[in-house]
């Protein structure tokens, strides 16, 4: 593995393989430098970096054969012992627009110390969070569908 | 679109000249709809807020005013035509100015722009009238259709009366002014007058006639409020047409916006790539928007609702492109507003 510094990209190749949607769905968002700051702030720059290399390079090397990659995001990431909660995290920042306390057993073992309490990040991360788009509904209170739209049938597949 | 305005033979000599003038009416109220939004979607949400009510405040206006020509040409038996790959001008396009013709650009927020917006808007001479071989201005075209409509439907004639086929007021809301349901002659008169003033001015004051039309607050016309934008003040009770706004500052900040790239096409990027599915996504949306709002032009007023929807949901995949960085200048993707049919 390369010894570069990381980047928003590396981030967006990771956030791509642990959401299921499409980088560019997720740079339209306007979030992906936000919750990268976020992560890079709570966890620290090393174990960061790590994650964003291992997402990465699994990105890179399964794209398009979507069942090894997913096999691959299984085993190298979502099942390492430093990795994987902090995976978890990632995902649900990005399909809820909150970050979750790590764990206390997680961070004992990486030897964090302190850590951020859960939190919503942001009014736009409530706004552009995936989960609205997995149900097919928008943020109540904000991003309006326009009036009466809700007595349109759902939009099928 | 300046094909289109000089394509038609200048003068309303039957009913079928006023037809095609009102559908072309309906072509270039929409035609200025695509470059004001992008302007306005390009300024991020809580940035450049006056600036921003500004130009929503216009681009509701050409909606009604789109509105407006479509209910007057159903009103006299004609079929709007939205759902057809000439009614989207292609940007750059070239509108008439009243010396010259000039391009307007899809681009984001920003000082040329807001010119270009102003040249859109620029009040004709009191009085112009149509030139022989071709209409110079927008005012002259709408001139013409007022004089059209009053001799070609003397007493009421060519009105269907057909209430069904109107979007009414309920149909509508948002802003912009009331819909008018046109029936007869002095109805499609009060309509044509709001296009006018709201465009261009009433009677030559800096107002837009929304007060004495629809007993709202007063409102400039729009050449008025983009040069408020332009100058960053507001026009004081003091000010008239001859000078620059002179009444409190408007804050723009011209570094606030979305640096999306002018003019921006889905060919632009590469068949199979996100952003070119994003594009088309963008064009799909757009191209169904067109195709509802014929239908609710052509029977089913109460799509409408269905068509606001889809605007809504435009505007946030808007947003999205140009979120998107697409170059190595440093820009961004955004919507490109072109004519394509979902597979």
């Amino acid at each position: 593995m390369k010894n570069k510094q990381s980047s928003v990209d590396d981030f967006l190749d990771l956030s791509s393989l642990l959401t299921g949607f499409d980088k560019v769905d997720l740079q339209g968002t306007g979030l992906a430098e936000i919750y990268r700051k976020e992560v890079l702030g709570i966890i620290g720059a090393q174990i960061t970096t790590e994650i964003e290399k291992a997402g990465t390079a699994i990105y890179r090397k399964y794209r398009n054969r979507e069942k090894l990659m997913e096999e691959a995001v299984r085993t190298e990431i979502l099942s390492h012992a430093v990795l994987g909660p902090l995976a978890k995290n990632i995902t649900s920042m990005w399909y809820l627009g909150v970050w979750n306390q790590m764990p206390q057993a997680w961070l004992d073992h990486v030897g964090i110390k302190q850590t951020a309490p859960s939190h919503v990040i942001s009014a736009d991360a409530y706004k552009e969070s995936l989960v609205w788009r997995v149900v097919g509904s928008h943020p109540p209170g904000a991003k309006q569908p326009g009036y009466g739209t809700w007595s349109l049938p759902p939009k099928t597949r | 679109m300046i094909n289109r305005l000089a394509s038609i033979r200048p003068g309303i000599k039957n009913i079928d000249d006023l037809r095609a003038h009102l559908q072309i009416a309906i072509e270039l109220e929409h035609s200025t709809i695509p470059p004001y939004l992008c302007a306005l979607y390009s300024i991020p949400d809580g940035m450049n807020v006056q600036a921003a009510q500004v130009i929503r405040s216009v681009v509701m206006e050409e909606m009604l005013h789109l509105t407006l020509a479509a209910n007057i040409l159903n009103a006299i038996g004609g079929s709007p035509d939205l759902d057809n790959p000439d009614f989207i001008p292609g940007y750059p396009t070239r509108l008439p100015d009243s010396s010259a013709h000039f391009k307007v650009h899809l681009e984001r927020f920003s000082k040329r722009a807001i010119k270009t917006f102003m040249k859109l808007e620029r009040p004709a001479k009191a009085g112009a009238m149509p030139e022989a071989d071709n209409y110079q201005t927008i005012g002259q075209f709408y001139a013409a259709i007022e004089k059209g409509l009053k001799e070609i439907c003397r007493h009421n004639r060519h009105f269907n009366r057909d209430r069904s086929i109107q979007v009414k007021p309920e149909h509508y809301y948002g802003g912009g002014g009331g819909v008018i349901v046109v029936d007869d002659l002095d109805s499609a008169m009060e309509a044509i007058k709001v296009i006018v003033a709201q465009g261009e001015g009433l009677d030559h004051t800096l107002f837009d006639g929304d007060r004495k039309i629809f007993g709202e607050n007063r409102e400039f016309a729009h050449y008025y409020r983009f040069n408020e934008i332009r100058r960053e003040r507001f026009y004081s009770d003091h000010d008239s047409v001859k000078s620059n706004p002179s009444g409190a500052p408007l804050t723009v900040d011209w570094d606030q916006v979305y640096p999306m790239k002018i003019n921006p096409r889905a060919a632009d990027y590469p068949e199979g790539s996100e952003l070119r599915r994003k594009s088309d996504e963008f064009n799909v949306g757009y191209t169904t928007l067109l195709k509802n709002l014929h239908d609710t032009f052509n029977g089913r007023p109460d799509w409408m609702m269905k068509s606001v929807g889809d605007m809504y949901k435009l505007k946030y995949l808007a947003v999205e492109l140009m979120r998107v960085p697409c170059n190595d200048k440093g820009e961004t993707a955004g919507p490109a507003f072109e004519y394509q049919k979902a597979e």
